[in-house]
């Protein structure tokens, strides 16, 4: 299954040929949120973006890459990390989500910290549990490393080592990294049938929790509550924290469940390590509070009841997504 | 086969660049003999001149404010003439930091010339402060220098990433907390956008003195006073005691209130219709 469709090519009087791409949306995906007028895609652009996704110079110690965190083979998680180690070893708060359709997302982040795709990579840079770095810095460091003026070249038409295309190479590699291939991908596409577990699990995740991980990306992007009790040690209060308001306290993004068999550990800080557990909490654990989600509370009742046999028909279910061909693909690979 | 795919975007560009500096018959102007024009932002507070480290009078909070930082994005400029009409100063280039600060490694920034401005007798100044939805939602395209330039000058977040439309900061003393002067609580103001629903950017119109026209053309270098009342970010519309937020105002409700305040913190205060060359304070 090829994502990128080669649509024309662009000649530099330097005599380069950089190519741009189509990005090829997969049927059943919602529409694109990333704007590619304003940054259209190119070979040259891509391949910059996948190299500085790797590269360590991007943090203060020249040794954590957006990569050492974002590994692929975890769907791009730090998988067995609760919380992400940066800079240094320092721990961070939160567990690190996969970096996969970036290009369908309004906003980022477990609190939606950003509305553009661009702006994100500013956090880790300059977050001191992470990259600990500065952006003029990183701009700073890779004018003076070795390829880079000429990758920069080549992928540009203005061809500057700035923050600006350093962000814009970034926002294209990702743009690309789209997970789309699972067997629930073909079983939609009628190229695959599934057992009649999954296709009972299918039927009880429709019933119970799509209002929630909503469409093919499995979220409907809106901040919710769904009851996990705060951990005190960190009150993280989540989207009430970039709002500022109080009715958005302890609300985080609804995460995708695309390959969430190996995105564990699991939540925004990584509190469960199965998705056993998983259910378990939404079926007895789930604590009330001013904003919980109110699709969890039925009367006196809250969460989401199962049987340990539904339980397991819903894990069944949710190991249909995930995608080895996305999890193994090359033009994502560090090479 | 192969359409030049990329080039055909680049020229579908300045094609409409070129379009937007063009048009008469839509309330836009013909761009003959322009000529240049300096805003100028001076800071006050309460009718004072605002100095930086220096204890003001209590607000009606009862909240005496040192400032040692004032610093603010202006925006979409636009100018209006007698007859309401409109010259929008090119969108792309029409973001600018405007800054008082005490720290003397950043370079106070308070003049914005725009150059190419049509002839025309001009009434009214309108503008943004802050960054709108549509120059956020283009994301670091076409940003240039903007970002560092805002990073440089602590306008941006790092924490939750965009814009600080303002970051007004100093210290501040009550009655109750004792003697006014730059000890007591620091306080921290910043203004950017929440979500989508509630972005915190505003624009405001404000006119020249009875009387008193910008007078653009080939021939003249008008500069425009505008007056920044800092204390007005507090007061002007719905007062907003800095206490009740715990000395820090960076989102929610405090923030709300901040962001209708700002469009009425400025006034033109006067104009010099200078002839191009020379120049007066
Ligand atoms: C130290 C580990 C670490 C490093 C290094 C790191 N990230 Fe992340 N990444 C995280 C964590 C943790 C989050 C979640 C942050 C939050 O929700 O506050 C995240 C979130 C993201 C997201 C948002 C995903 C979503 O679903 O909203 C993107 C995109 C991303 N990272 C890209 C990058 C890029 C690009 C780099 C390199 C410039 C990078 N990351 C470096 C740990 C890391
Ligand atoms: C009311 C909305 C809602 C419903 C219904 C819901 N979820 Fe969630 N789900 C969330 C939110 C919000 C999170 C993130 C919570 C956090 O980390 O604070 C989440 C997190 C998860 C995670 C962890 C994902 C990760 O990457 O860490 C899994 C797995 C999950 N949900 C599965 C389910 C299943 C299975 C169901 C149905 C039985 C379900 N959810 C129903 C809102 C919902």
């Amino acid at each position: 299954m090829t994502l990128l469709a080669i649509v024309g090519c662009q000649n530099n009087d330097d005599g380069y040929t950089n190519v741009s791409v189509e990005l090829e949306v997969p049927a059943h995906f919602p529409e694109v949120t990333y704007n590619l007028t304003n940054n259209p895609l190119t070979e040259n652009g891509i391949e910059l973006g996948r190299k500085l996704f790797y590269d360590g110079a991007v943090s203060s110690t020249g040794t954590i890459s957006c990569g050492s965190c974002h590994e692929q083979k975890y769907a791009f998680t730090h998988h067995g990390h609760t919380f992400s180690h940066g800079v240094n070893d320092l721990e961070g708060t939160r567990n690190t989500p996969p970096v996969q359709n970036m290009a369908f997302l309004e906003n980022f982040a477990w609190d939606g910290a950003t509305g553009h795709l661009d702006l994100f990579p500013v956090i880790p840079i300059t977050t001191e549990v992470e990259m600990d770095e500065t952006l003029e810095n990183v701009i700073e460091k890779l004018k003076n490393k070795s390829g880079y003026k000429k990758l920069f070249a080549e992928a540009f038409e203005d061809g500057e080592v700035n923050s600006e295309n350093f962000l814009l190479a970034l926002s294209q590699f990702m743009v690309t990294m789209i997970s789309a291939d699972a067997k629930y991908d073909k079983y939609i596409n009628n190229q695959v049938q599934f057992t009649e577990v999954e296709q009972q699990g299918l039927a009880l995740f429709e019933q119970k929790c799509a209002s929630c991980h909503a469409t093919a990306l499995f979220s409907d992007g809106s901040f919710r509550n769904n009851g996990l009790q705060p951990n005190p040690k960190l009150d993280d209060i989540g989207r009430g924290k970039v709002t500022g308001f109080v009715a958005d306290n302890y609300k985080f993004k609804v995460p995708s469940l695309r390959n969430i068999a190996v995105t564990g550990p699991y939540m925004h800080d990584g509190r469960f390590g199965s998705l056993e557990s998983v259910l378990a909490f939404y079926n007895e654990a789930v604590v009330d509070s001013e904003t919980l989600d109110p699709l969890l509370r039925n009367n006196s009742n809250l969460g989401i009841a199962t049987t340990a046999e539904e339980r397991v028909a819903i894990i069944a279910f949710l190991n249909t997504l995930t995608d080895n061909t996305f999890l193994k693909d090359e033009r994502f690979s560090e090479k | 086969m192969k359409t030049n795919f990329l080039k055909s975007i680049l020229v579908s560009f300045s094609l409409i660049a070129l379009a937007s500096c063009s048009s008469d018959d839509d309330g836009e102007m013909d761009n003959v003999n322009p000529g240049q024009v300096t805003l100028e932002f001076d800071s006050s507070f309460a009718g004072n001149e605002l100095i930086l480290g220096a204890a003001n009078a209590a607000n009606t909070n009862g909240e005496a404010l040192t400032v040692t930082r004032l610093n603010y994005i202006v925006s979409n400029i636009v100018l209006v003439d007698e007859d309401g009409m409109e010259y929008a100063y090119p969108k792309e280039n029409s973001y600018f930091i405007i800054s008082e600060d005490s720290n003397d490694a950043l370079a106070d920034n308070t003049k914005i010339i725009l150059e190419g401005v049509p002839a025309g007798e001009y009434q009214a100044v309108k503008f943004g402060i802050g960054v709108d939805k549509e120059k956020y939602d283009q994301g670091l395209s076409g940003a240039g220098d903007f970002w560092d330039a805002a990073s440089a000058y602590d306008m941006t977040w790092s924490w939750a990433s965009g814009y600080k439309y303002v970051n007004f900061e100093g210290g501040y003393t009550t009655s109750a907390s004792g003697p006014v002067g730059i000890s007591g609580e620091d306080f921290k103001v910043h203004l950017g956008r929440a979500s989508d629903e509630v972005t915190n950017y505003t624009e405001t119109t404000i006119n020249v003195p009875a009387g008193s026209a910008i007078i653009v053309n080939e021939d003249m270098a008008p500069e425009v006073h505008i007056i920044t009342d800092a204390s007005a970010l507090l007061t002007a519309r719905e007062a907003v005691s800095l206490e009740a937020y715990g000395n820090a105002i960076m989102g929610g409700e405090g923030a709300v209130i901040v962001a209708a305040n700002v469009p009425l913190v400025f006034k033109v205060d006067h104009v010099h219709n200078n002839e191009a060359g020379n120049s007066s304070h």
